[in-house]
């Protein structure tokens, strides 16, 4: 790959290479010496080119949909539109246009428009909760995997009754306690979706604890905080980064599960799962496009987070554990 | 007691004061099994280190040289406090380091590092090499950023780096390069001494060399003193002042590095120099004695002395009394039954 | 010495890497030839083309890696002609392999005797009572205590020498010719080491199988074999008996390695070899040991010296020969 460097050094003045041989070994034998002198834009073309296309593309859609929604929407999702009163899709009419192309729901408002709104509950719900979840499941895992003994066994039994109660059923649990609030789904999904990064990055941190680096830090006097922050969590975040990846995905059928159920996100803010549950009645007479458009949003989103995940761990983990 | 015999305390406990390390009867058992949780069972006891006694004078190297499971590792873990002794004590510049607390065992990190074996997993995989070098100094100084800069690109200069290499990451060097970066993080503050755990073992030839005529320049330079363990008995040889051949957790003998090469008095040294590949094909030793059986774990060593079941010269008693250690005129400490005390 | 059982000819695997774009010539041009009974070592530091050298005299190589020249005759017959479903009736049966970890050559499900027992089953056709008595008689020449009571054991039952011995039995199962043993000992004591080196000696004598000895360590070159390649760089740098090579070498970089070894009982400053070996994706012009080399002129940047005789039975390839034989001589 650098094989301009290489070749520069092979024409170094000989002589003068043999006689500071030590020094020419511990500058030449340094692969990738010249990382720092390509261009930053050349590097970010680089890993934009090797970047899988369609989970790529889907998820960008995805976010830019959240952020631009009120520039994209053509109509404001919480009112009805106004003077249209049917379900169907505006094109599908005689002489009909794409101004509601998914058509309205039962109140009026453009299904479309909501759509995009709700990619924005999706989004943030998506990624602060499995943020939450990775924050609270660092500390735990960390702190059971460094400390061991009785902290670790308590905190690994935590784990083991966590999993046994249904997440779905907690969540909802949790949901009806705390009131239903976007900012408390993110909390809920928080606490119930921590276990998996405990359990994993626990034993990622039980053979870090084992290396030698960790022992000669310990040799120069570094103090707990100090190797558990400089030395045991840079360790463990790339696989901190692709368990998330792979999060992300039941985190947001879990928002859209509540939110379907009804201790989600609370009306009238569009969110994919409430949408469903509002098309659901629809279903009987007949009118499936409105369930169908927030389910393949849902779908296509969690393959997407799914696809990327996937792809990040064949990059960040070669030994390809099964996370 | 006579002012006579109180100054003799008193001058050899300066004399022992000179050295850097006097380690003195050091014990370290190990429960065997895993406790489970609350649940205590009737525990065994790994004797890894069994009753050690030795000191290492500045500017000294002490090989120490065994099998696996002698113990030799848990000693250098010992030292580096990084396992707490079960008795014993170990003095490092006269002062006791084994129930150092807070403060006065970080005080006590300053001077005491070591190199081990493993060049990839002794440098964390995402730091920089500035970083790794400069750790010892952001922990016990408060250098500024040129300072610590300064320092770090003077002990790469010591190690054979250039200063370049501090922004790279380990994984951009070979093996020996890293075993140098290694060195150059232990030397960063006032080290007076090195545990080199097999520092050499997993380099290549050409590259062993180098790293070992680096740690001999650097001893000479800086006086500090090596404790380096080993199982390759020319390397230990080529690098101790004097060499302590441990078994089962116990030190058989040890005497200065080229007495002990030339004239193996237990059966055990015997056997390892015996066993030690030739460096030239005409000097192929006879290894027809040699022990049979294999190495008993130290959960359940040979009752006696532990290496009878293996020796060829065992007598009655050696099953039954573990030798005591004698001085032989010379110096060296053996502790065998072919050579009883007055 | 008798029959020759292998003839390795030029012998050149490369890595291809990046797309083809990067090539990497592992395995350049290797000679041997191998005799029954006879021990070679080929010695090398990491990185010089040893392990794949010994991959492809089983053809075992990892994706990526091929054989791209000379021939390999194994019994007469040159089994890079053959396809891969006959090399598996070759592998066992007239080669077989001893690797450096026994924890991991070693199957941890699998008792001992299935596992000694697979190749005589396999190319033998040894069956229950015979094969039983077979894998006993194995066990015995490994010297493992109560065979009959260890054969229905499980590897992480063993210590790392007995592993390592239940290895050369396993390798000794199909009664093969040739052994290829990679680092055998590294992971043992000295004293187990040097049980081992014992005991494969003694089952050479008695079978007369002919051993390839793949090591960085010169102290076992010296003591086993009886012919000695050093690599470099992937290619032969020399070539010749033990007793030529240490007492008499003529290549700096042999010269070099021996002198860079501790020895027992003795201080001197050991001599260094500054440098690291070359990337083997990335060899300089000319001599690939010219920048770590003492003696090492223009010409030798500029020019690879050709493997050539410079004795009865001695190759080696440097253009100054006759200079490091002089300076030898003064010195």
């Amino acid at each position: 790959m650098n094989v301009p460097d290489s070749n520069n050094s092979t024409k170094m003045p000989r002589k003068a290479s043999r006689k500071g041989a030590l020094e020419e070994a511990s500058s030449g034998e340094i692969r990738n010496a010249n990382k720092d002198s390509r261009s930053k834009v050349r590097a970010f073309l680089d890993f934009v080119k090797q970047l899988p296309v369609g989970s790529t593309l889907i998820l960008g859609i995805l976010v830019f949909f959240a952020i631009c929604a009120p520039l994209l929407a053509p109509h404001d999702p919480i009112r009805p539109v106004e003077g249209i009163y049917t379900y169907t899709p505006a094109a599908w009419k005689d002489g009909g246009s794409w101004a509601q192309w998914l058509g309205t729901d039962f109140l009026g408002r453009d299904v479309w428009s909501r759509i995009i709104y709700g990619a924005r509950v999706s989004v943030i719900v998506g990624l602060t909760g499995t943020a939450a979840a990775g924050a609270i499941g660092m500390v735990m895992g960390v702190v059971a995997g460094y400390f061991g003994g009785w902290v670790d066994a308590f905190i690994m039994r935590v784990v083991d009754a966590w999993l046994a109660i249904p997440t779905l059923v907690l969540a909802i649990l949790l949901s009806m306690t705390l009131g239903a609030s976007m900012w408390n789904i993110v909390l809920i999904l928080g606490v119930v979706y921590w276990t998996r990064y405990a359990r994993i990055l626990r034993g990622e941190v039980l053979t870090l604890r084992e290396r030698d680096f960790v022992k000669l830090a310990e040799v120069a006097g570094a103090g707990r905080i100090r190797i558990i922050t400089r030395h045991i969590i840079p360790n463990v975040f790339n696989t901190w980064m692709v368990l998330a990846s792979l999060t992300v995905g039941v985190v947001i059928v879990a928002e859209a599960s509540l939110s379907f159920l009804g201790v989600g996100v609370p009306a009238p803010q569009p969110a994919w799962g409430s949408m469903l549950n509002d098309a659901r009645a629809q279903l009987l007479t007949g009118r499936w496009w409105l369930m169908a458009a927030p389910a393949v949003a849902i779908g296509l989103t969690v393959l997407g987070a799914n696809l990327f995940g996937d792809w990040l761990r064949v990059k960040l983990d070669p030994q390809q554990r099964n996370l | 007691m006579s002012d006579a015999s109180h100054e003799q305390i008193a001058q050899a406990e300066t004399l022992k004061n000179a050295k850097t390390l006097v380690v003195n009867d050091l014990v370290k058992h190990f429960p065997a099994g895993r406790s489970g949780f609350g649940v205590k069972a009737n525990k065994q006891w790994v004797k890894a280190v069994d009753g050690v006694s030795f000191d290492i004078a500045p500017g000294e190297t002490l090989g120490l040289v065994g099998e696996s499971g002698c113990g030799k590792s848990t000693i250098a873990k010992l030292i580096l406090r990084l396992e707490d002794p079960t008795s014993g004590s170990i003095k490092f510049e006269g002062r006791e380091i084994t129930d150092l607390k807070g403060d006065q065992l970080k005080d006590y990190r300053r001077s005491v590092q070591a190199v081990f074996q493993d060049p990839y997993s002794s440098l964390s995989p995402r730091m920089r090499v500035h970083d790794i070098v400069a750790e010892g100094l952001r922990i016990h100084t408060d250098y500024s950023k040129s300072d610590v800069r300064t320092r770090v690109n003077d002990v790469l200069a010591l190690a054979g780096l250039s200063p370049d290499v501090g922004r790279l990451y380990p994984h951009e060097f070979s093996g020996g390069q890293r075993q140098r970066i290694a060195i150059a993080k232990a030397l960063v503050l006032d080290t007076k001494m090195l545990i080199l755990d097999e520092a050499v073992s997993a380099l290549d030839v050409s590259i062993r060399a180098q790293i070992i005529t680096l740690l001999k320049d650097l001893q000479q330079e800086l006086g500090i003193a090596y404790l380096y363990i080993g199982h390759d008995l020319a390397t230990v040889g080529h690098l101790s002042d004097r060499v302590m051949v441990m078994y089962l957790g116990r030190v058989l003998e040890l005497d200065d590095s080229i007495e002990l090469v030339r004239n193996p008095k237990h059966p055990y040294t015997e056997a390892l120099f015996a066993a030690a590949l030739p460096s030239n094909p005409d000097h192929i030793g006879d290894t027809s004695e040699q022990p049979n059986a294999e190495v008993p774990t130290a959960l359940a060593p040979p009752t006696g002395c532990h290496f009878h079941p293996r020796c060829q010269q065992s007598m009655e008693h050696c099953s039954t009394h573990f030798p005591q250690e004698v001085k032989l005129t010379g110096g060296r400490r053996i502790s065998c039954h072919l050579y009883p005390g007055d | 010495m008798t029959r020759e059982i292998l003839k390795v000819k030029d012998l050149a695997t490369h890595y291809t890497g990046f797309g083809g774009s990067r090539v990497v010539k592992a395995v350049d041009e290797v000679s041997f030839s191998l005799e029954e009974g006879q021990t070679i070592g080929i010695v090398g530091e990491s990185g010089c083309g040893k392990t794949t050298l010994c991959l492809s005299l089983v053809r075992l190589l990892a994706p990526g890696a091929q054989i791209v020249g000379g021939s390999i005759e194994l019994n007469g017959r040159d089994i890079l002609k053959l396809s891969q479903k006959e090399m598996v009736e070759v592998r066992g049966k007239e080669i077989a392999m001893i690797l450096q970890d026994p924890m991991t050559s070693l199957n941890p499900v699998i008792n001992i005797e299935t596992q000694v027992g697979e190749a005589a089953f396999k190319h033998r056709g040894l069956r229950s009572s015979t094969l039983r008595e077979r894998v006993r008689q194995l066990l015995e020449a490994v010297r493992i205590p109560s065979p009959d009571v260890r054969m229905q054991e499980f590897p992480h039952q063993m210590s790392g020498g007995m592993r390592q011995r239940i290895a050369g039995a396993v390798a000794l199962s199909g009664e093969p010719g040739i052994i290829i043993a990679d680092e055998p000992t590294t992971s043992l004591d000295v004293t187990i080491q040097a049980q081992y080196l014992d005991l494969l000696r003694r089952l050479q004598k008695d079978t007369g199988v002919g051993l390839i000895f793949v090591t960085h360590d010169l102290g076992i070159v010296a003591k086993m074999c009886d012919d000695v390649i050093v690599m470099y760089a992937g290619k032969t740098v020399e070539k010749g008996s033990v007793r030529e090579i240490f007492n008499n070498p003529n290549h700096p970089y042999t010269s070099a390695l021996i002198r860079s070894v501790p020895k027992l009982g003795s201080k001197d400053p050991l001599y260094r070899i500054e440098g690291q070996p070359p990337d083997l994706s990335n060899l300089p012009q000319g001599c690939s040991f010219a920048s770590r080399c003492a003696i090492a002129d223009d010409h030798c940047f500029e020019h690879e010296p050709p493997l050539i005789e410079v004795g009865p039975r001695r190759l080696a390839a440097c253009w100054k020969i006759e200079e490091n034989a002089a300076s030898k001589e003064q010195a």
